[in-house]
């Protein structure tokens, strides 16, 4: 006889088959003392210092500095080094690039538009590898809350831009990571609190003539050989610094 | 007295139009737009499967009528209990004490017999079930047997 | 109490309350006034203990809690409500429309008539009905039965599955619960709740719990029940979200949806008002007896009035943190040793605690060396289980201490007070 249930024969919880009163007054005593060595120890942790630090009010330094260098975050692209090749574009498994590039009078190529739609991306890093020119590449940037949808297409190109000819090791300094998403993220750093007893931190060190502090290296990129001087940039970007900044690297 | 349970019938009344009140106040705020997905029922994202009105398990029941036979015998406990402190304090103790715990035994009698047909169990031996049954002429339901020797 | 007023208020419209035919209608003004001072009560004690509760357990679970509305976080429950308020009213085209639409009332009506006999102070009650205990047992049913037609009407096999495990629970623990409480009439010799509290004292020798032993039990298991009762943790079966989704309420949005948070939430008031009044000594203040409170006049009433209200508040309060912290404490229970629990375990108990009370009562004349003993016996209980929790904390606490400060560099210790 086949039976649904295989019956609960010295089933410890139904206090059947194991002993009658004396196993029942064990399960009670059982019940008893794992409740209170339970409340005792959930009690002790009302007098603990919490893991949890308050995000953004009570860190000690901005987050982004703290991440590690491989951390994928929002891409941000360096237009001076983009030759337009398109490669990003067409590794991209979702479609979220959208580049476009037009002949211009002078009888080069201008790059018009460079959307990347972060609502989409999923950071998955392959248009990063794909990028043989390191114009793109993750930044450790992830606060993009946006109150409009419309926000979360990054415009990397609002004017048409000249695509940049350089020879391998000539090529302009690349901006420092995470130096160029303030200018492309809308509101960006409007919504984040303050850090609380922490310095604002510096302004990018290409922006300044003297180099200045910052707190994390950059990583070099490519194990080529430093360029002495910056090449002449293309860019209408603000003038490179006259000396090289320890912030900057060559690709 | 009555004033007291007015207060009780107030209170009540009171609760309904403060639910319907609000329910009101908010139809005035609150955006309406229906679709037919939106208004399905809710089966983690799939589409749902049948009716939600199905039979459900005997033991629900079986559950209820327990209750019932303890819960008239605390109403009617509950007044002897009230005045149980004055007939001891006049001296009628025996009476009390010898009422109430008869009142007991027969609650534990039945409780412990309930308990040893295991009918407190949740989980139990319900027999074959008619699908589950080995040869089309095998017998449908098995014998109610109680599952333990008593 | 309520009663007064309205003489008050009549004599104060120039008015004979004793000849006056239309007395009912300045009654039904107070009384309802009296319900909207209740709402106002339990909205703001169910709203903001919802922000207690996620602060304590933030740091039960090592972290902080809800922080961004307001200072800390306290506006929390406000956020909460508004958007509930302004959240699209769904019902299911498949469900039963009427039924599923009045469910809530039921819910929330039998919720709030609690408060009619649930005391405050020393006078501050609505209705002091002379069989308030179960009164308060009986219209709790109300809450079953809305909770079983919200899941009924859903026409949702989660809720539906929410529902009867709803009722079959409320209902199984309503025996343990009530038979817990009749020690405590018995004890008392009534069933009013003012009367229940009167027969205690200020001092903890005086209140039911620390009587005698049987009592001190009693406690254990009332609570245990009304907890279950009020389907909290470790008893959320009904709303176990890992298994039901949410149980009864899943179909519900927005305020509709607001309507059961609150009766659950504000039902940690009621579980621990109730444990306040029958085992723990209700408002008694010490040196100052209920007929002394009732007898003074003028300004002097109403301070008494406050003072018991802080008491009672102060009791409650803890009870209510305590349940709290039973809720993160514990891993909710399999539906088999739920129905075990009660049946098995609580309800033998409880006739067990009744029939020991019965009999002392009997056998032990009241205020002799016995049930001095007695007393003893139960308050050198109680002390032993709260030095021994202290202790158990201390050492839970101790184990990780130094650990924590070679790995972190940083003290471990961080009392509750100081804010995250
Ligand atoms: S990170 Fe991945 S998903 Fe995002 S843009 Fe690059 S290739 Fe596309
Ligand atoms: S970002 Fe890199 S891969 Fe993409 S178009 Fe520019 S150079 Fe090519």
């Amino acid at each position: 006889m086949v039976s649904a249930f295989p019956p609960p024969v010295g089933d410890p919880t139904s206090g059947r088959g194991s002993g009658g009163l004396p196993g029942w007054l064990g399960n009670v005593r059982k019940a008893a003392s794992s409740v209170f060595e339970g409340l005792a120890v959930t009690m002790s942790w009302m007098f603990r210092r919490p893991m949890t630090v308050q995000y953004p009010d009570k860190i000690a330094r901005p987050v982004q500095e703290v991440l590690p260098d491989a951390y994928r975050g929002i891409l941000e692209l360096d237009v001076r080094l983009c030759t337009g090749c398109l490669l990003c574009e067409k590794t991209c498994p979702i479609q979220c690039i959208d580049i476009a590039v037009e002949k211009n009078a002078a009888g080069g190529r201008d790059i018009t538009k460079f959307d990347i739609d972060i609502s989409k991306c999923m950071y998955c890093g392959l248009c990063q590898e794909s990028c043989s020119f390191g114009a793109l590449r993750h930044s450790g940037e992830f606060e993009a809350s946006q109150s409009d949808r419309a926000n979360l297409v990054l415009h990397f190109v609002t004017q048409p831009q000249p695509i940049a000819r350089y020879k391998a090791g000539e090529a302009p300094p690349r901006r420092p990571r995470g130096s160029i998403l303030k200018d492309v993220i809308v509101g960006y750093g409007t919504r984040a609190g303050k850090v609380k007893g922490a310095p604002t931190p510096p302004p990018p060190a290409w922006d300044k003539p003297a180099p200045a502090p910052k707190p994390e290296p950059e990583p070099v990129a490519l194990p080529q050989a430093p360029a002495p001087a910056p090449a002449p940039a293309p860019a209408p970007a603000p003038a490179p610094a006259p000396a090289t900044p320890p912030k900057e690297e060559t690709p | 007295m009555q004033f007291d349970f007015a207060v009780v019938g107030i209170f009540l009344a009171a609760a309904f139009a403060i639910v319907g009140l609000a329910l009101l106040l908010g139809r005035l705020v609150r955006p309406n737009h229906p679709d037919p997905v939106k208004s399905s029922t809710y089966e983690c994202g799939e589409l749902p499967i049948g009716s939600g009105w199905f039979n459900f398990n005997p033991r629900f029941y079986q559950l209820a009528l327990l209750f019932l036979v303890f819960d008239v015998e605390i109403a009617l406990t509950w007044p002897v209990a009230v005045v149980a402190r004055r007939w001891i304090a006049e001296g009628k103790g025996g009476t009390a004490v010898v009422e109430i715990l008869l009142f007991l035994a027969i609650l534990v009698v039945a409780l412990a017999f309930l308990w040893g047909r295991g009918d407190l169990d949740w989980v139990r031996d319900i027999g074959v079930l008619p699908h589950e049954a080995e040869a089309p002429d095998a017998p449908v339901v098995a014998a109610p047997q109680p599952p333990e020797a008593p | 109490m309520l009663r007064d007023v309205a003489n008050w208020i009549e004599r104060l419209l120039g008015l004979d309350p004793a000849t006056f035919a239309y007395s009912w209608i300045t009654s039904v003004v107070v009384i309802g006034v009296m319900a909207l001072v209740a709402f106002v009560f339990i909205a703001f004690f169910a709203g903001p203990v919802t922000w207690w509760e996620r602060r304590l357990a933030g740091r039960i679970q090592s972290r902080i809690g809800p922080n961004r509305v307001g200072p800390q976080g306290v506006l929390q429950w406000l956020a909460d409500g508004i958007k509930c308020f302004l959240k699209e009213d769904l019902i299911p085209a498949q469900a039963d429309k009427g039924l599923y639409m009045f469910a809530p009332y039921l819910v929330f009506g039998g919720y709030m008539a609690t408060f009619a006999v649930l005391p405050f102070g020393a006078n501050l009650i609505a209705a002091d009905l002379d069989v308030g205990l179960l009164y308060l047992l009986a219209i709790t049913g109300l809450v079953v039965i809305g909770s079983l037609m919200a899941g009924w009407s859903s026409n949702n096999k989660w809720a539906l599955f929410g529902g009867i495990r709803s009722a079959a629970q409320l209902v199984s623990y309503e025996i343990p619960s009530a038979f817990s409480l009749m020690s405590v009439v018995l004890a008392a010799g009534t069933m009013s709740m003012q009367g229940i509290i009167r027969q205690q004292g200020a001092w903890p020798w005086d209140w039911f719990v620390f009587r005698n032993p049987f009592l001190f039990l009693a406690f254990f298991l009332s609570l245990t029940s009304s907890i279950a009762e009020g389907n909290r943790t470790p008893f959320d079966l009904p709303e176990g979200e890992s298994e039901l989704v949410a149980g009864y309420h899943v179909e519900y949005s927005g305020m509709r949806f607001l309507w059961f948070m609150f009766a659950e939430w504000g039902n940690l008031w009621v579980i621990a008002s109730i444990a306040t009044v029958c085992f723990l000594g209700g408002w008694q203040i010490p040196g100052m007896s209920p007929a002394e409170i009732a007898a003074s006049t003028g300004l002097a009433f109403w301070g008494w009035q406050a003072l018991t209200l802080g008491v009672f508040v102060a009791k409650a309060s803890v009870l209510v943190a305590f349940v709290i912290q039973v809720r993160w404490t514990l891993p909710r229970l399999r539906v088999d040793q739920l129905m075990i629990t009660c049946w098995k375990y609580l309800v033998p108990g409880a006739l067990f605690c009744l029939a020991g009370v019965l009999v002392l009562l009997a056998v032990v004349p009241e205020n002799g060396i016995a049930d001095w003993a007695l007393r003893g016996v139960s308050l050198a209980a109680g002390l032993a289980i709260a030095v021994a929790y202290v202790w158990k904390t201390r050492a839970a606490y101790m184990a990780d201490r130094d650990l924590y400060r070679r790995m972190e560099g940083k003290e471990l210790w961080y009392p509750p007070f100081r804010l995250p």
